[in-house]
């Protein structure tokens, strides 16, 4: 088990280097943008030659690529601060540290200022927001799949596909048309500002319901189905006709082997609730890390784009991990 | 956005099981029937738009911006920049009916043949497939499309680029599964005591029995296509104005949703009901081939 | 009063087409400590019974009318809890695959646990005792080990056990099985078979015993019903039924079946025509009707015709059976002139290995196998899971490729060479017929298109007329409609699709055809007719047939020569004649053992093989069969591998046991006087 792990943490290592270098490649394919971007739209061109040069941006993409990792690692100081430049771009923890993703030229402040906080936000709103899906997507799920092809059923299964047909912004604009203007009982907008007049918690409600709605509904279904499909097995039949109380049947034979399949599923909703909530977050003004993304990608702030793919790329390959080793512990076949 | 972390697993489960007249048997499904009607209901409006008595769609008309809602010359009212609603919504759908489907069925060609490649010949071929594919796969999907528009700027072609790179990873990995499992078959060795080369038998008796499962996946994927094109639309990220596309058009509107909630309701309506109706039709063709 | 009695059951079930009564009328009594076997072929609603016994119908299916009475209980008209205080306690199940009956994520302690501790009457450590010792009970050596695995580390005929076990925890009086070994070995087979008269002699249980197997059915039962079309036809005590069949199902179902002492040129299989109505469409006077040689008008087609008394203890469901002609002797057979072909050596394996590396062992899947088949002859190869007989056929074929050894096949070396480096006319003249009829045919295409392929692959006919012409000819030749064509597979029967898988083989007119296990996956009643089939092209076209099989009984029906394999090695080989009575293999001899007879005046001497078989992943240097061998010598077994003794030129023996002492070996069939 301990081999399997550390196999798999090592190729996670190597997919996470291949699609880091991608990225790159895709971000700094012309870099004259590079230049262009750090200063802005209004600077004269002669500037942008200028650090065009000092930046050696004329170098092949793969030295540049190594160039960026040594940066990251703290392994050689980020040319983009050095004073010489004449940029003022000041980081406070130095030039040169471990996690040194640059400076962001969109926010004007180095990227860890920027990242990470936003991050909080959206691990925030993902946190509350997987707290509602879990437990009402897996006794939804549940339900409906022991009663497989019944009123219940066809009822949720109708209900979760109207659900996920509904785009999230789309699902925004609806509950914001409802309970914000109709109703006037919760704050449009959601910038976690406690001086707004809202208190958090009610700034958070409709953004954490917006993905809630969405996403119940996909997990559900994932669920039920395979609930319904472990009623229909063998097994369950022999637990009933050894004479089980219905409720051993399902809890101890039914269940167990019904969320084995879900288990990925739902881990792999981590990974879509850090990244994919941009919508969300820009329907409802939330200070979150897609935001962030999307506002970076328009911009064209390269170092904090290449930040933040990273970040995500590690978290969904981290969830991809941690459910394939969840799967074996689930599943004794799988152990072999 | 869930386009690729949100797979089908229905359609992995239905493997080695084609039903060739599925779409014959269409009709006893009641979903798969109400989903059709509601798709087929978009795409005869949008194929008969241009010769339909609407106000021209970019049309500004300064004198509707005073009173925003159904008149008799505006239907469904106006938008911000006082373009008549009903038409934009029926050229709308155009937009949309055009790209999705091209993007849907580009992306299973370019999936179909990595997935055909890889469950074929296995061993360095599908490790280098599956890896590739692993990779594009752990991108969260909404962050991939931003960088790839972002990047490359956003046009019909390239939310198809985008699209392909997007979802041809996924259906690859259904594509291999099944034909892994068909080249266990004995219909496939006895291709090979006629001497038949792998082309053959990748194209004529492996490809023909993935359709089952992939007809439901290709419903399922269309409405997953339509969903991230007018959420693209929605970030500023789908076709440049003025062209009408639903998701920009709620973009438009959402600043206006206190004073004149019906600018963004039904733009959104549209694109509910459109999503709905293939969601609906891919649900009913998933119980009819499960029904076999 | 009888332990069950069934009164004119009828259940039901609702589909997408409407209601249809999966068994429309059904009687039947079983006493207490007695066995009962039900036969049937697939399709006759036998396991719709045992699960309408338990109650378990799922969604869609009703008991609509009838009784079930068991212990003087209605279990139709029984609540929920009362079901659920008999099931597992009173009566039991045996299931017919125990790979899927078994919770995989749940320990096998857990699982037998749990039957006495859901019937309230013991403690955890008391049910952990009574797992133990019925676990002991079924011949599972170490219950304590084995009560912490999960299931998928046993084997299958471990995992079997396992299931009997806990069905015999509660000790029920009534236990219900449902092809209990199908899918397993002969030899785990029969010592299953052992097991369940030795529990049933020790704990006085009722047995239910369905199969499709008569053989395995005359071991166990004494008493037999044979069922058809949703409707039990007849009912005898086990010997009566055999010597005298009253119901012309049964009549024909034994005349299918190769009996011991015929072989195919003196009493061909009589197979039954038609085939068998699907659920519900049968017609409600008598479901044999559409296939019966003795259907009169206005008898047989008129009200249902009900058990009818026809001698003592002997019920039969035939309106005409006091009328029915005693039956004919088979009539000469149209393969009557069967010459043994010619002498002339088609394919010539000469230590022919096929090793496959697993991480860092070997896999020995063949190993320096020695064999020849002569024109126009069957050489049939024989041998249970792991034998290598598959492997061999693939390799023979060029599916696989030999890794050593020399393979002559018409005169071209193939060893090595699979079929893509092999001449085309070669392919064309080396088909296969595969195992199952389910996977032999592509279900997107019609059947007729893989006929007109391999004709235009293999360049037998061009042009799209004469292409159509040979594919009709081809279809007529395996007695198939020419519209048949155009259907799909799916609208086929398993039969049909087998039939089309011979044209298939034979449309490039091969001289070699290589059968592995071609009607193992059929029922009965048409295993017969596409044997005769294959009889029959084989004769007409002079085609060397290697038919592969598990099926002993049926190898001596239609072999001229058999090879006998064990864990990748050939252990005997010679004349069908010869292996059939001593000087035998050891392992012959228990094969022969095993083999269950469908005539209980038969008797076999029992020989019981000890254990699994063993993994080709470590297999012994000396004899393969040395550590199951009943007639080991000792060491010499274990350290050298066996020489070739010749018995006559064409019959060879690999064991270190000299001949004569084989010789004086008790024959292992014997027919009672």
């Amino acid at each position: 088990m301990i081999r399997y792990i550390l196999r798999r943490a090592l190729e996670m290592l190597a997919t996470l280097i291949v699609a880091s270098f991608l990225v790159f490649v895709v971000c700094e394919f012309s870099p004259g943008n590079v230049a262009r971007k750090t200063l802005g739209a209004f600077a004269l061109q002669e500037q942008v030659d200028l650090l065009y040069k000092k930046l050696h941006l004329n170098d092949p993409l793969m030295v540049r690529y190594v160039r960026w990792v040594g940066v990251l690692t703290g392994l050689e100081a980020d040319p983009l601060q050095d004073p010489a430049l004449g940029l003022d771009f000041k980081d406070p923890r130095g030039a040169r540290y471990f996690g040194n993703f640059g400076y962001s030229t969109l926010y004007k402040a180095p990227v860890n200022d920027v990242l990470w906080d936003r991050l909080g936000n959206t691990a925030l709103l993902a946190g509350l927001a997987f707290a509602v899906i879990i437990p009402l997507s897996l006794v939804l799920g549940v339900l409906a799949g022991m009663r497989a092809g019944s009123v219940l059923d066809r009822s949720l299964s109708t209900l979760s596909i109207v659900m996920t047909s509904i785009p999230e912004f789309a699902l925004g604009v609806l509950l914001v048309a409802v309970f914000v203007v109709a109703l006037g009982w919760l704050p449009g907008t959601s910038p976690l500002d406690p001086t707004s007049g809202w208190s958090l918690v009610s700034q958070l409600v409709l953004p954490v319901a917006v993905l809630a709605i969405y996403d119940s509904g996909y997990v559900a279904r994932m669920v039920r189905t395979s609930m319904a499909e472990v009623m229909a097995k063998p097994y369950v039949r022999t637990a009933v006709l050894k004479g089980l109380p219905h409720r051993q049947v399902i809890l101890r034979h039914a269940l167990r082997n019904a969320m084995i399949a879900p288990f990925t599923v739902i881990l792999l909703q981590i990974n879509w609730l850090i990244g994919g909530v941009v919508v969300t977050e820009l329907v409802f003004a939330y200070p979150g890390f897609g935001r962030m993304l999307l506002e970076a990608s328009l911009f064209g702030d390269v170092s904090l784009i290449e930040a933040a793919t990273l970040i995500a790329l590690f978290v969904a390959t981290a969830t991809q991990l941690l459910s394939d080793i969840g799967y074996r512990v689930l599943d004794p076949q799988a152990r072999r | 956005m869930s386009v690729a972390t949100n797979e089908p697993i229905s359609a992995i489960e239905s493997a080695g099981k084609p039903a060739p007249n599925l779409l014959r048997r269409l009709p006893t499904s009641r979903v798969a029937m109400v989903g059709l009607a509601l798709v087929l209901f978009w795409v005869i409006l949008a194929l008969l738009a241009p010769v339909l008595p609407l106000q021209p769609p970019n049309a500004q008309d300064y004198l509707a911006m005073a009173h925003t809602g159904s008149s008799a010359k505006h239907w469904l009212g106006v938008d911000p920049l006082g373009r008549d609603l009903l038409s934009r919504v029926v050229w709308g759908a155009r937009t949309v009916l055009a790209v999705a489907p091209v993007a849907v069925l580009a992306a299973y060609t370019v999936g179909a043949a990595m997935g055909l490649l890889a469950g074929y010949y296995r061993g360095w071929v599908d490790v280098a497939i599956s890896r590739a594919s692993d990779v594009i796969l752990s991108f969260p999907v909404i962050v991939l499309y931003v960088i790839i528009i972002a990047n490359i700027g956003p046009s019909a072609l390239n939310i198809v680029v985008a699209v392909v790179l997007a979802s041809a990873p996924g259906i690859s990995r259904i594509v291999r599964g099944l034909v892994m499992s068909l080249t266990h078959q004995e219909f496939v060795a006895a291709a090979y005591l006629r001497q038949e080369s792998d082309v053959f038998v990748m194209l004529v008796e492996l490809l023909p029995n993935c359709r089952g499962p992939l007809i439901t996946d290709f419903c399922l994927r269309l409405g997953y296509t339509t969903i991230t094109i007018g959420t693209l639309g929605f970030l500023g990220l789908g076709l440049p104005p003025p062209n009408p596309d639903w998701g920009g058009m709620v973009k438009q509107a959402t600043s206006m949703i206190t004073v004149f909630p019906h600018m963004a309701l039904y733009p959104t309506a549209a694109l509910v009901s459109l999503i709905l109706g293939f969601n609906l039709l891919a649900d009913g063709l998933t119980e009819l081939s499960q029904a076999d | 009063m009888p332990l069950l009695s069934i009164r004119d059951l009828r259940v039901e079930y609702t589909t997408m087409r409407g209601t249809v009564a999966a068994i429309p009328e059904f009687s039947l009594e079983i006493n207490e400590g007695e066995s009962f076997g039900l036969v049937g072929e697939s399709g006759c609603g036998k396991s719709t019974l045992i699960f309408a016994i338990m109650g378990y119908m799922g969604r869609n299916g009703a008991i609509t009318r009838g009784s079930i009475t068991f212990e003087g209980k209605d279990l139709v008209r029984a609540s929920a809890e009362e079901l659920r205080r008999i099931r597992g306690s009173r009566i039991a199940i045996v299931y017919q695959e125990p790979a899927t009956a078994l919770n995989p994520s749940m320990t096998v302690g857990r699982q037998l646990m749990e039957v006495p501790l859901a019937h309230g009457r013991s403690s955890t450590a008391e049910a952990r005792r009574q797992a133990e010792r019925v676990l002991l009970d079924v011949h599972l050596p170490d219950p304590d080990s084995v009560m912490r695995r999960y299931p998928h580390q046993l084997s299958g005929g471990q995992k079997q056990r396992v299931v009997i076990a806990m069905a015999l925890l509660a000790n029920p009086a009534l236990l219900l099985l449902d092809e209990p070994t199908t899918g397993l070995d002969v030899t785990v087979e029969a010592a299953v078979l052992d097991l369940l008269n030795e529990l049933r002699a020790k704990y006085g249980t009722a047995l239910f015993y369905i199969s499709h197997n008569l053989g395995v059915i005359a071991q166990v039962c004494e008493r037999i019903g044979v069922m058809y079309a949703g409707k039990l036809v007849e009912d005898a005590a086990a010997a009566s039924l055999f010597a005298a069949p009253r119901h012309p199902y049964t009549r024909g179902l034994l005349a299918s079946l190769p009996r011991p002492g015929a072989d195919k040129r003196t009493s061909p299989l009589v197979p039954i025509p038609g085939v068998v109505p699907a659920a519900g469409r049968a017609p409600e006077s008598c479901g044999f009707l559409s296939r019966c040689a003795h259907a009169v008008n206005g008898v047989c087609d008129g009200d249902a015709v009900p058990l009818l008394i026809a001698g003592p203890n002997h019920l039969v469901r035939c309106a005409r059976w006091s009328d029915l002609p005693a039956p004919p002797r088979p009539a000469a057979p149209a393969i009557a002139n069967i010459e043994l072909g010619g002498e002339e050596i088609v394919m010539e394996a000469h230590e022919v290995s096929r090793v496959f590396p697993v991480g860092r062992r070997r896999l020995l899947a063949n190993d320096r196998l020695t064999l020849a088949a002569r024109r126009g002859r069957v050489l049939a190869i024989v041998g249970e899971s792991g034998s290598g007989k598959s492997t061999f056929a693939k390799v023979l074929a060029g599916l696989d490729a030999a890794t050593g050894g020399s393979l002559r096949v018409l005169g071209t070396e193939v060893a090595g060479k699979p079929v893509r480096r092999r001449p085309a006319d070669l392919v064309a003249a080396v088909q296969m017929v595969f195992q199952h009829p389910d996977g032999t045919l592509n279900p997107s295409h019609p059947v007729g298109w893989p006929l007109a392929r391999s004709l235009r692959k293999f360049g037998i006919v061009k042009g799209k007329r004469a292409t159509e012409e040979r594919v009709i000819r081809l279809l007529d030749m395996v007695r198939l409609p020419p519209s048949l064509r155009h259907a799909l597979p799916r609208q086929l029967s398993g039969g049909q699709k087998q039939r089309i898988a011979i044209a298939r083989a034979f449309a490039g007119n091969p001289e070699l055809l290589v059968a592995d296990e071609p009607v193992s996956a059929l029922d009965v009643s048409v295993q017969a007719a596409v044997i005769n089939l294959l009889l029959r092209i084989q004769q007409e076209n002079r085609t060397t047939l290697v038919f592969i099989s598990h099926d002993l009984g049926l190898v001596r029906y239609l072999a001229d020569e058999v090879v006998v394999m064990y864990l990748g090695q050939v252990m005997e080989s010679g004349p069908v004649a010869a292996l059939f009575h001593p000087p035998y293999h050891p392992y012959t001899e228990a094969l022969l053992s095993a083999a269950p007879v469908p005539d209980p005046t038969v008797k076999t001497v029992r020989i019981r093989l000890e254990g699994e078989i063993p993994s080709p992943l470590a297999v012994p240097p000396g004899c393969r069969f040395a550590t199951r061998c009943p007639r080991k010598l000792g060491a010499v077994c274990d350290e050298t591998p066996p020489p070739m003794r010749a018995v006559t030129e064409t019959h060879v023996i690999h064991c270190h046991i000299p001949i004569e002492d084989l010789r004086r070996v008790e024959p292992v069939l014997q027919r009672e006087s």
